[in-house]
């Protein structure tokens, strides 16, 4: 009998054994098994809802805008929204878009079964039909007409063939992706950036899309840049899709008569800012092909990291300017380039072996060789009473400058440092223009022009008519509604500006990171108050120039060290540059 | 159309193939079922365990999932009771337009999916029904119609912060649907629902079916094996001894089992052995005392013979001196005379018949002409027929009919049933016919006398049988003639038959194979003579007329 207890007692110790969990156990690695989604990439939607019975036509409007802020249904085509419409077929909107920072119902007029709603609306900006956002913060009227239908219920007859929707809303609903081109210099593959807002639909159409729109070219505000694209006209999407990282994008037959590498390039670079993405596999009507330079049908994202729009060779220091007025090299602490040589405004050219600079007066441009010292070019103002502002170099050795006085400005390149010229396709000539630098791509130029007393960021196009034609930098589109003022800026990368400006929150001058998709602005902790200049490169530390009006501490620059995420300054110096 | 034939002949083929195979499959499984035990209790195993571990593999699952996902829905209540506070937070300051609310409401869901990490372990909508237009906010595309209606309405009857939950099919905007975990609570006025996709529990419960179904399936397989193997324990000791009771019935007396062990087997084993001793014991005394008998018998017959002998002489003395005695002892002598003419037949039969109980008649075929047979039989006959009145008719076939049959025996019989039938012919004429087929030869022997009573046919055949015991006895038959004759017939493997209607006479009919020890299958004569079948017909014709 107790030989049975103990057994039982035994085989129930067992078997409790068996169900219980280890607390405690050797170290074991791990791997991660693929993540189903991005991590920090939470998309947030609204869900709209249809018309009510009895709604009268001015919450019929408000409610229609606010269920067409979801791009719902299997393509996004605002299935929800069009139930408030009297004709839900007739309405294409597309992404054009109005983005609005208020709208106001300003009057309801109801008239037997019709009705008209006026809204008054504060747009910021406009995005096109292409997907370019244009900033636009003229405020105009809206009118909607309604009907009632058989059912006595109220509807939308006539509406913006666009969508209207707050700054939220966009946020929600839309992303931004750069789709990528070359520059028209045929000679230098570099990839400009074309930024895109694209409607979050799901996922895998946004991925679609994505690759639609890089294959169909670019916006039509930077097809004016010429720029170029590997993929032949007529080239359509068979077939996208993405598993384990790797994107395998099918096209048309079209596509064999294309620059296979160029677009391999093209679709790398796009594709990549998509967070499952990290391998590309070509194929041309279901074939995979070879694309010349690469070992397997598989390219990876470091095979074309050569193509970095944001170039590829090492960090530089940076320069900035003593307070007895020569040009030092921050390294640890400023080093004197050149004892000779005094700067104000100083601009170093990319292989580093020229600096422009501006004159004391403000009224010439000086380029010295860093190398021996020598004056290459002198550029006298033209304007009467024509000042400089802080030159900027393009990858190929060219130098731009823009000389305005209260009533305009003109735009002049020093080509390879010593043949000026002036541009005769100057748009922003009417305008005082207070910085401009151009992108490293050379295509686009970022410029702070005083529209009336709003000083305003614009992005415009560097025009290179082909066979040597006329010079044109046109196109320039306010890129953010936000900013009401701005003292200095400069290209943090392909696709980002570092803007010293003000807000209509902030009056007083701060730092903001400006993509110019038009995405919102963000703001940068800034060393302080009274920045006054900018200098940034990619992957190096923003160069911020403050003046300071306390005797002691004179004009400093200050950089953001990596290493502890906060500001240094060196004392005594000013005009901070970067090659560029 | 000509391609076809061949494919749809080599599919009937193939179908006539798999046909035969599963009917001899079949067959084997049946003949398996009924011969073997061990295959009985084998697949009784297997489907007796193949039940309870079904029965209990349903019940573990059911078990499994229980508890998977009461885990599930206690974390997601504690999720939820986190997201909860974390909603309230932000609701609750700030201004209350509706460009404010969507946004906090916006910043609340992006905050609570952030939170569901990178697997997706949530989804996360909120319900703001006080906006035209917008129904609320979800992350991730998952969309309104997974929260079910019943779970909407539940909450928004609810007072805040009672968590409600229940399970439902999660749909995304992307078309894919998986089942899933919904609970929800009331913040703030707002609806706010949690969405637990359990993919993952549904991976585990796969994982753990198959693990039970593969585990189950095992050891299904291997109890049927170790009942296969322990019957075979036990039969294989009963086959043994089925073998050995088969060989003992067979005659072989000495064969015993082995005895193994003290268990119930050996304890078979032990008995078998015991009731085999004993009925060898048995057998044997029965074969010594019947041994013993014939012995007796043939003492008897030879111990009796020696003084018959001598009282034979004594009355034929007394018999040749009838004529010297006065009348009453002369007829004395005749009467001795006679009786003991009778006696010694009787004792001859006697032994005859004896020898055939013990077995020991023997065979001794020859081949021979069948009507020679017959016509010696007639010959030995025909002074008592004539006595009688009557006369033997002979059908004889014009061949030879030969037959392997013992000459002897054979004589005996047709004597026989000749004397028989002259003592019951009536004076009328006897017929004999011979008839020959190619495996048999038959003899009938007909009468015209006063026939048979019906039942007598077989009682003809008895032991000291008499149609009427009152009647003399003319020709002094010892009434074992024909009992003798037909165990005569059945030594050659043939067949005396014997049939009669009253004062339609009768007739005997001995059929024999022509190769001795083969098996008979008809008679070449009918048994009914054809005379009395032809008789018959008319009346059955005239009988149907009337009936019409």
């Amino acid at each position: 009998m107790r030989r049975e207890l103990a057994g039982l007692l035994a085989v129930t110790a067992l078997l409790t054994g068996c169900a219980s969990v280890p607390s405690g156990s050797q170290v074991v690695g791990g791997r991660v098994a693929g993540h189903q989604q991005p991590i920090d990439d939470p998309y947030v939607r609204v869900i709209p809802v249809g018309p009510d019975r009895g709604w009268d036509p001015g919450k019929i409007v408000t409610a229609f805008q606010a269920a067409s802020g979801s791009f719902d249904g299997p393509n996004g085509e605002h299935k929800v929204a069009r139930e408030y419409l009297a004709c839900g077929g007739c309405w294409r909107p597309g992404v054009a878009t109005v983005v609005y920072d208020r709208v106001t119902q300003s009057s309801v007029e109801v008239n037997g079964d019709h009705a008209v709603v006026t809204d008054e609306v504060y747009p910021l900006g406009r995005i096109g039909s292409d997907g370019q956002y244009l900033a636009d913060s003229r405020n105009f009227k809206q009118t909607y007409e309604l009907r009632q239908d058989p059912q006595k219920q109220w509807r939308i007859t006539t509406l913006p063939q666009e969508l209207l929707l707050s700054r939220n809303d966009v946020d929600r609903a839309f992303r931004t992706f750069d789709l990528y081109f070359f520059a028209p210099d045929p000679h230098a593959q570099i990839l400009v950036p074309n930024p895109v807002y694209i409607p979050l639909v799901n996922r895998t159409w946004l991925a679609e899309q994505l690759v639609k729109q890089q294959i169909g070219g670019p916006t039509a505000w930077l097809r004016s840049a010429s720029v170029r694209t590997g993929f032949p006209a007529g080239t359509q999407l068979r077939r996208l899709d993405i598993t384990g990282g790797l994107a395998t994008v099918d096209l048309s037959r079209q596509a064999r008569s294309g620059d296979l590498r160029g677009m391999s390039i093209q679709l790398m670079w796009t594709l990549r800012q998509l967070r499952e993405v990290s391998q590309l596999k070509l194929e041309i009507d279901g074939k995979p092909v070879q694309v010349p330079g690469v070992s397997g049908t598989v390219q990876s994202a470091s095979t074309w990291s050569a193509y970095d729009p944001d170039g590829t060779g090492g960090v530089p220091e940076g320069y900035a300017r003593t307070a007895d007025g020569r040009l030092a090299r921050l390294a640890g602490t400023p080093q004197v380039v050149l004892p000779k040589l005094h700067v104000s405004h100083p601009a170093i050219s990319y292989d580093e072996r020229q600096v422009a600079a501006v004159s004391g007066a403000g009224d010439k441009v000086t380029v010295t060789s860093l190398v021996d010292g020598a004056t290459r070019a002198v550029l006298q103002a033209n304007l009467k009473g024509g000042r400089f502002s802080t030159p900027s170099w393009d990858r190929r050795g060219n130098l731009w400058a823009v000389e305005s006085n209260a009533r305009g400005s003109r735009l002049w390149e020093i080509e390879a440092g010593t043949k000026k010229r002036a541009v005769d396709g100057w748009n922003l000539a009417p305008y005082p223009v207070k910085a401009l630098r151009i992108s490293r791509d050379g295509t686009r130029a970022a410029a702070i022009v005083q529209m009336g007393d709003v000083a305003e960021v614009q992005l415009g196009r560097v025009d290179r008519a082909p066979a040597g034609g006329g010079l044109q930098a046109e196109g320039f589109i306010t890129i953010s509604s936000d900013l009401r003022g701005a003292l200095d800026l400069a290209w943090r990368d392909a696709d980002h500006l570092a803007v010293v400006g003000l807000t209509l929150e902030n009056p007083s001058p701060l730092l903001y990171d400006v993509p110019v998709s038009g995405a919102p602005l963000q703001p940068m902790a800034g060393p302080g108050s009274d920045m006054r200049s900018i200098a940034a490169y990619p992957g190096a530390p923003l160069l911020v120039g403050r003046h300071v009006s306390n005797p002691q501490s004179l004009d400093n620059v200050c950089w953001l060290s990596d290493k502890y995420g906060e500001w240094k300054c060196f004392d005594h110096t000013s005009d901070p540059a970067y090659p560029g | 159309m000509s391609a076809r034939f061949p494919l749809r002949t080599s599919a009937r083929h193939g179908l006539r193939v798999v046909r035969r195979l599963l009917n001899g499959a079949l067959g084997r499984a049946n003949t398996g079922w009924r011969r073997s035990i061990r295959v009985r209790v084998a697949t009784t195993t297997l489907v007796v365990s193949g039940l309870v571990v079904v029965l209990l593999g349903v019940f573990l699952m059911q078990q499994i999932t229980n508890a998977l996902l009461e885990a599930k829905e206690r974390a997601a209540l504690l999720q939820l009771d986190d997201g909860v506070g974390v909603a309230q937070g932000r609701l609750a300051t700030g201004p209350t337009d509706q460009e404010t609310t969507n946004a906090k409401l916006n910043d609340v869901v992006t905050t609570l999916a952030r939170r569901s990490g990178p697997t997706g372990l949530y989804e996360v909508i909120i319900i703001d029904e006080n906006d035209p237009g917008i129904g609320g906010f979800s992350s991730n595309g998952i969309k309104l119609d997974s929260v079910p209606a019943r779970l909407t309405q539940q909450v928004k009857d609810s007072l805040a912060s009672t968590p409600y939950r229940t399970y439902g099919r999660l749909s995304y905007d992307d078309g894919s649907s998986a089942a899933g975990l919904i609970v929800g609570t009331k913040v703030n006025g707002y609806q706010l629902y949690y969405l637990f996709p359990l993919t993952e529990e549904r991976q585990s419960l796969i994982v753990v079916q198959r693990t039970l179904f593969g585990v189950g399936a095992a050891l299904v397989l291997l109890l049927a094996a170790i009942a296969s193997l322990v019957t075979r324990q036990v039969v294989i000791p009963v086959r043994l001894a089925a073998q050995s009771a088969e060989r003992l019935a067979a005659g072989r007396l000495e064969e015993r089992m082995k005895v193994r062990g003290e268990d119930d087997l050996a304890r078979l084993a032990t008995s078998f052995n015991d009731m085999a001793a004993n009925l060898q014991e048995k057998i044997v005394q029965l074969e010594e005392l019947s041994k013993v008998q014939r012995q007796f018998v043939s003492d008897v017959s030879h111990e009796l013979r020696t003084p018959l002998t001598t009282i034979r002489i004594a009355a034929d003395v007394l018999y040749e001196a009838r004529e010297d005695f006065d009348p009453l002892t002369s007829r004395s002598a005749e009467l001795l005379q006679s009786q003991l003419e009778r006696f010694e037949g009787l004792l001859v039969d006697l032994l005859e018949i004896s020898r055939y109980d013990a077995g020991a008649a023997t065979l001794d075929a020859d081949s021979i002409d069948v009507r020679e047979l017959v016509l010696r039989a007639v010959g030995d006959t025909e002074d008592l027929a004539e006595r009688k009145g009557s006369k033997i008719i002979q059908q004889l076939p014009g061949e030879a009919t030969m037959a392997e049959v013992d000459r002897r025996r054979v004589e005996r019989i047709l004597r026989n049933l000749l004397v028989n039938a002259v003592e019951h012919g009536e004076g009328k004429d006897i017929v004999v016919s011979v008839g020959a087929d190619r495996d048999a030869v038959a003899i009938a022997v007909r009468d015209h006398g006063c026939g048979l009573r019906p039942g007598e046919a077989h009682m003809v055949f008895d032991r000291f049988w008499r149609a009427d015991p009152a009647r003399a006895r003319t020709t002094g038959g010892t009434g074992l003639g024909l009992s003798i004759s037909k165990e005569d017939a059945r030594l050659h493997g043939g067949w005396l038959q014997a049939w009669g209607e009253p004062d339609q006479g009768s007739q005997f009919r001995l059929s024999l194979p022509r190769v001795a020890g083969a098996e008979l299958r008809g008679s070449p004569l009918p048994l009914v003579p054809p005379e009395v079948e032809l008789r018959r017909a008319p009346y059955a014709e005239l009988k149907l007329e009337a009936d019409a």
